[in-house]
């Protein structure tokens, strides 16, 4: 990966123009050529430096419900814990962490119904109690990063 | 927000991932009854109305070596709640910043990224500065178990 290339995903990680030629634009802001601008993300898919390109939807603004939640897992059963946890589409994110709780993942549902339902399935299937943080408030939500 | 059957297409086809085509809009309004500007409008429209938060490029950060992150979260006085949730967020290094209650009385809860653990350490201090308190807790990521984005709208749908 190049200099080219860093500026590229820098310009398309806060924004990836929704325009008939995007890649014009992209182009345009580093100073090479929309065919060759095309060619570099493509390859940066191919390479999986790019997971995916496409809009992040504000779950809450079509009524879908999300939290956050941490469990101690014994590091022997983490594995276990992954298959579990992993198995549902709902749970979004899953992160082994330093402290106490170690273990965090998100749940995104339809309502808040499916989304204890998710929970206490994963609670008992693992025997362990699950703590379930949703946010009362949301002030920041959103990653982009000078690369 | 009530979604009508147009909403719901839009969402369903910019919900995964984008045609590696030149042009990619195009490609995509061929799958449907829409045309390029039309479905360009609409997605502008639901990112107007904030259904649509961004549309963007998601990069798998440690695969560029990223460095470290960790979630931070932060025990705070109930009337300086909203001031300090607003400074943590207007700093670059903080992604993400949520009131959250039941982890013993932390009741801020931020993600905070670097090229490396110090570089973490040096904006947790930043922020310590900043609010003048201290009682908080860091919890650095270890290892990533799951990470996808959520089909919001299914086939059958």
């Amino acid at each position: 990966m190049d200099k080219v290339d860093r500026k590229i995903l820098t310009f398309i990680s806060k924004a990836f123009p929704v325009e008939r030629r995007p890649y014009r634009k992209i182009a345009d802001s580093v100073g090479i050529g929309e065919y060759e601008a095309f060619k570099r993300v493509k390859r940066l898919r191919l390479e999986g430096i790019i997971r995916r390109i496409g809009a992040t939807i504000n779950p809450r603004k079509i009524g879908w419900v999300s939290t956050l939640c941490g469990v101690q897992i014994p590091e022997d059963m983490i594995d276990r814990y992954a298959s579990v946890v992993n198995s549902f589409p709902e749970v979004t994110h899953n992160y082994v962490r330093s402290g106490t709780p170690n273990c965090w993942f998100t749940v995104i549902s339809r309502d808040r119904r499916r989304c204890n339902e998710i929970i206490s399935e994963i609670s008992k299937r693992l025997g362990v109690k699950i703590l379930d943080l949703p946010a009362s408030r949301v002030f920041k939500t959103d990653v982009h990063f000078r690369l | 927000m009530k979604l009508d059957k147009t909403d719901q297409l839009i969402l369903k086809l910019v919900q995964g991932d984008l045609p590696m085509e030149e042009m990619p809009f195009d490609e995509l309004a061929s799958e449907t009854g829409l045309d390029a500007d039309t479905l360009i409008e609409k997605i502008l429209e639901l990112k107007d109305k904030g259904i649509i938060r961004g549309f963007k490029a998601v990069v798998r950060h440690y695969r560029i070596n990223m460095g470290a992150n960790a979630m931070v979260v932060w025990s705070v006085p109930d009337n300086r709640l909203s001031d300090t949730a607003k400074a943590l967020s207007s700093m670059d290094n903080i992604s993400h910043c949520y009131e959250r209650h039941g982890l013993d009385d932390y009741n801020l809860f931020t993600m905070i990224h670097g090229r490396n653990k110090k570089d973490v350490e040096k904006t947790i201090e930043k922020a310590i500065s900043l609010l003048g308190f201290k009682k908080y807790r860091v919890y650095w990521t270890k290892r990533e178990l799951k990470k996808t984005s959520m089909q919001y709208i299914k086939e059958e749908d």
